[in-house]
């Protein structure tokens, strides 16, 4: 199913009558869905426009026709991790070279930062679109339909000769409420255990100022209110019209930080979930939020949970108080423990990100780090995951590791000195050993995939009947989990000490490898009987109302209704 | 030997969300051999622009130290 959802507009977006005969091309990531250039794609559409969403990971020549039959009058591009500049360069390069010759404008977050440097590496852009895009992409569409100056559109920089030059930026928008439902129409729906999950944001913005994080400084460099909430009604609103029309029973918030933090917000928060109950969605539907450690407390995430709230995501990102600092966090290791058991007792589950490498990192701080992890996952809640702080543009990391002289790498591939030479040759020889076997990062990677079984789990537990050995498969899988994270521990510590001190290891990527490929296994087959023994129950309840909205589902049972 | 996992109901069988990472792996699995030179043209000018660029902010950094003497 795939259509755009019509809502009720703001005086400052439709003002004009279009007959859509002017188009707009929007390109960008598509995984877990986009919801920037789903607003951007609603606000045009609402304004008239025909517009074309494409996903980045399609074929070219896909891409290719799609704008050739479009005929656009731009071509928006959305970037949203800098060290894909380059292929984006290749996509719009691609696209010149085949004869496309319309506006082709960029947004994101480092276009937005670092506009001067995106319009040297992409030449064939014409323009950047800076900060929040949608009333700028708007402007520039009109300006590029009417052959009117887009030159003097606020929000977007532009080169003359050899510089680049930008106009004042046009101020946040201040009342989100007024921009309508993004359009959800491209891409892949996702569904866990064919329960359609839809993203959706309470907020933009975020009030922290982390060292390594670039989404305060791009906030905060246009004008304006930097965090700026829905109503809570409007976001139930949303989320009801999405559960009755299209059988969406997981919601997936994808604020910066969701509105937990002080009293004003909790404020919000206790409303959202006043207006969850009186329209009746705890209880058929869940969802999941982002937020720091220091909000969890007991009471308010108890009345999350019995309203819906059954996944946390945190940004712990290390169990060193230096690293904490360094990472300008404004929190403690053991506010990140206290929030974690908290979850615990709570029922609730959690995944977190960490950044088990940073710029102040050590050798002990690396074993810390370890000694945090085992303290919050040791018990199998949740598969391990970790990375290396990356130095992204406009960030205030970025500057003081450059004024240090530890800067490396460029733009697609930004990087740093640590402050002791013997922790580039362990990250280095750790990243070989670990990737390579695709334990944390990449495709089918250990840790994500025993954390998406949790990720079942909870979905089973809330919006299905319950199981009788439902306890024995949460052990099975809370073992694999346990043996996994003592494992990738064992190997971060044994190769800390073999660069520390000289200690000798036997670690390699092709035992990894088949260690990992050993415990996957374990985990899908311990999953699969499970699921299998219960299919009937589980089909069931997937026939019930609203659980099977999404016609390719449907089909899907009714062919499994007429098998023998 | 038990079930296995293509032989659930579709709506059932264990499918993790693809991670998010974004990687364009079209451009090794479609293309001729053609485009991907032509691509890896692209990829190696992008990176010497990268240079450039960088050669740039050296030159400037430089001037003003020099001119801040």
């Amino acid at each position: 199913m795939s259509r755009t959802i019509p809502l009720p507009m703001a005086d400052s977006v439709g003002r004009r009558t279009r007959d859509g005969s002017d188009s707009v091309v929007l390109i960008g990531f598509q995984q877990q869905a986009n919801l920037g250039l789903g607003y951007l794609a609603s606000v045009l559409r609402a304004d008239g426009y025909t517009v074309q969403v494409f996903d980045f990971d399609q074929e070219p020549q896909v891409i290719l026709d799609g704008v050739r039959n479009s005929q656009p009058l731009l071509v928006g591009f959305s970037l949203i991790f800098q060290f894909y500049v380059d292929r984006f360069r290749a996509l719009a390069q691609y696209l010149r070279a085949h004869g496309v010759s319309c506006h082709f404008t960029i947004g994101g977050h480092f276009p937005s930062l670092s506009y001067a440097e995106t319009l040297d590496l992409i030449p064939e852009v014409d323009s950047v679109v800076r900060f929040e895009g949608e009333m700028t992409v708007l402007e520039l569409a009109e300006r590029l339909g009417s052959g009117a100056d887009w030159r003097s559109v606020r929000g977007i920089a532009y080169r003359t000769g050899a510089d680049a030059v930008a106009t004042p930026p046009r101020p946040l928008i201040q009342d989100l409420d007024e921009l309508p439902y993004p359009d959800r129409s491209a891409g892949q729906r996702t569904a866990v255990l064919g329960r359609y999950a839809a993203p959706l944001l309470a907020s933009r913005g975020c009030a922290r100022t982390c060292s390594f994080c670039s989404i305060h400084m791009f906030y905060r460099a246009a004008p304006g209110k930097v965090v700026r909430t829905r109503r809570p009604a409007a976001v139930v609103e949303e989320m009801r019209m999405l559960y009755e029309e299209q059988g969406a029973t997981i919601f997936m918030f994808q604020d910066d930080d969701v509105p937990l933090y002080g009293p004003t917000w909790r404020r919000w928060t206790r409303d959202f979930l006043t207006e969850l109950h009186r329209q009746g969605l705890p209880g058929r539907a869940i969802w999941k939020i982002n937020c720091r450690a220091d909000v969890v407390e007991p009471e308010l995430f108890a009345d999350m949970r019995d309203a819906g709230l059954y996944l946390v995501y945190m940004g712990l990102e290390s169990g060193s108080e230096a690293g904490l600092e360094t990472l300008h966090k404004q929190i403690t290791v053991e506010q990140n423990l206290r929030a974690v058991q908290t979850l615990k007792e709570l029922g609730l589950m959690f995944e977190f990100g960490f950044m088990l490498f940073d710029p102040s990192t050590t050798f002990e701080s690396v074993r810390e780090n370890i000694a945090f992890l085992r303290a919050i996952v040791g018990d199998g809640s949740a598969a391990a995951v970790f990375c290396r702080m990356i130095p992204y543009d406009g960030t205030p990391i970025k500057a003081t590791l450059a004024r240090e002289g530890r800067l490396r790498g460029g733009v697609c591939d930004p990087d740093y000195d640590f402050l002791d030479d013997r922790l580039d040759a362990y990250y280095y020889e750790l990243k070989r050993i670990v990737d390579v076997t695709g334990w944390i990062h990449g495709y089918n990677a250990l840790s994500p995939s025993i954390n998406f079984a949790w990720n079942e789990v909870a979905i089973l537990e809330r919006l299905f009947p319950t199981l009788p050995d439902a306890d024995d498969y949460k052990a099975t899988l809370r073992e694999i989990t346990r043996a996994t994270n003592a494992l990738l521990f064992q190997v971060v510590e044994d190769l800390s000490y073999a660069h520390s001190d000289g200690c000798p290891h036997s670690w390699s990527a092709d035992h990894l490898q088949a260690e990992a490929a050993l415990f996957l296994n374990r985990m899908i087959g311990a999953r699969t009987e499970f699921v299998g023994r219960h299919q009937d129950v589980l089909m069931a309840a997937l026939r019930e109302r609203h659980a099977l909205p999404d016609p390719r589902l449907a089909t899907c049972v009714e062919h499994e209704r007429a098998a023998p | 030997m038990g079930i296995e996992n293509h032989q659930l109901p579709e709506s059932l069988q264990y499918r993790p969300w693809p991670p998010w990472d974004p990687v364009p792996w079209w451009i090794l699995r479609v293309l001729d051999d053609r485009v991907i030179r032509q691509l890896a043209v692209i990829q190696l000018e992008s990176q010497r622009a990268v240079l450039e660029v960088q050669q740039k902010a050296i030159e400037k950094t430089l001037g003003a130290i020099k001119g801040s003497k």
